[in-house]
């Protein structure tokens, strides 16, 4: 076992025997440890993962608008195309920024296809912060939202549902939900028309499988 | 990697190294200025007055160099100003909740390196990195979650890990 491997390993929470071995053996592994300890912890860091929503594309247009000493009007500000408005996420501030730990989620539920999208998949992941939590939604084989729609993700229990909010664009949703997860055990993403209707609506895409009948 | 040509390219203002430099670290810029300011919406905008004063400023630029340190410190700069213009703002309307840099801000050069290792990975391994650490899954887990082996999962992910330690050793030495 190399050094870079012993690092790597380290990186990765697997501290086997041969881990021990090496470090206890290698003065230059055993000073490094502290720092890795830090990496490990900074790689959790919501903020090195978040995406800016800003394209290359609506860089240049930012910045090759009138050129004047100080900087355009930023894009956000001016207005985004409703499309890439509606890929913002919808809830996130900064408040859930400030309080979110740098840590793994607190929990994660798998998300199967339903009716609307049966190949479909996903994880949400979720870490408890005060009043509810922050959510991270991966998907994979989901299409944006169709124009004039939006996906909407729902907490639910047997007689009530609770919207966490809406993302059209779902490769990239972090929302916040304001109802402990372990109460509204069962999760949905609809696509929702706005109908103004509070209620999901009948086009399920996501669901964790609960059983039907017995909610 | 930015090569030779387009940072020569980019000296002179070309505007599509200036495309090119945002694709390369464009990301890192957002994650430095998200650190500091705490808001998506700043950060953009952080994002967008980096690129516009590292183009206004192009003629400066030492395309010998990697450009990487200079566009950081541009950022950094870029979040600082925007921070303190929130600040005012807020006191204006007592809001003291901005009164000091947050802590985060020392963290700022340890974020942006990890950012642009992470951008340097190929995507298949950052996937498994991003699913391990930022989801906090177990390699089965990504496995099923990626549609992927669990031996495929642990093979990328040390080798995700590896090239990370590698390009990352750096800052253990700095901070020893």
């Amino acid at each position: 076992m190399t050094c870079n491997d012993v690092r790597a390993a380290f990186l990765t929470g697997d501290e086997t025997g041969q881990f021990n071995d090496h470090l206890s053996q290698c003065a230059d592994c055993r000073a490094a440890v502290p720092e890795l300890e830090r990496l490990r912890r900074a790689l959790a860091d919501p903020v090195v993962w978040d995406e800016p929503a800003l394209s290359a594309d609506d860089l240049m247009v930012a910045l090759t608008g009138p050129r004047r000493s100080t900087p355009s009007t930023p894009v956000h500000r001016r207005g985004w195309p409703i499309g890439v408005a509606a890929a913002l996420v919808v809830v996130v501030g900064v408040l859930a920024l400030l309080l979110v730990r740098s840590d793994p989620a607190d929990w994660t539920v798998s998300l199967a296809g339903a009716e609307a999208a049966p190949s479909a998949s996903g994880v949400l992941a979720g870490w408890n912060v005060d009043g509810g939590s922050r959510l991270v939604l991966e998907t994979r084989g989901l299409e944006p939202a169709p124009s004039g729609t939006v996906y909407e993700l729902w907490f639910m229990s047997a007689d009530e549902a609770f919207s966490a909010g809406t993302f059209a664009d779902p490769a990239n949703v972090q929302l916040m939900v304001g109802v402990p997860w372990r109460e509204y055990p069962n999760l949905l993403v609809t696509l929702e028309t706005a109908d103004g209707d509070p209620a999901p609506s009948a086009t399920w895409v996501l669901w964790n499988t609960w059983d039907e009948e017995e909610a | 990697m930015i090569s030779g040509r387009v940072r020569r390219r980019f000296r002179s203002g070309d505007a599509d190294a200036v495309r090119a430099f945002y694709q390369e670290f464009g990301r890192a810029v957002y994650t430095v200025a998200l650190g500091v300011l705490g808001d998506r919406g700043l950060a953009e905008e952080a994002v967008q007055t980096t690129f516009l004063q590292a183009w206004q400023a192009c003629s400066h630029y030492d395309p010998d160099r990697d450009p990487a340190p200079w566009l950081y410190a541009i950022a950094r700069r870029a979040a600082i100003d925007l921070y303190r213009r929130e600040r005012r703002h807020m006191r204006s309307e007592d809001q003291p909740e901005m009164a000091a840099l947050p802590d985060t801000f020392e963290a700022t050069w340890e974020a942006w390196e990890i950012r642009l290792s992470l951008d340097r990975l190929p995507d298949e391994e950052r996937a498994v990195v991003r699913a391990i650490h930022f989801l906090g899954m177990s390699h089965r887990q990504a496995a099923e979650f990626l549609s992927l082996p669990v031996g495929t999962i642990k093979s990328r992910s040390h080798r995700a890990h590896r090239r990370l330690a590698e390009m990352l050793a750096h800052l253990e030495e700095l901070s020893a």
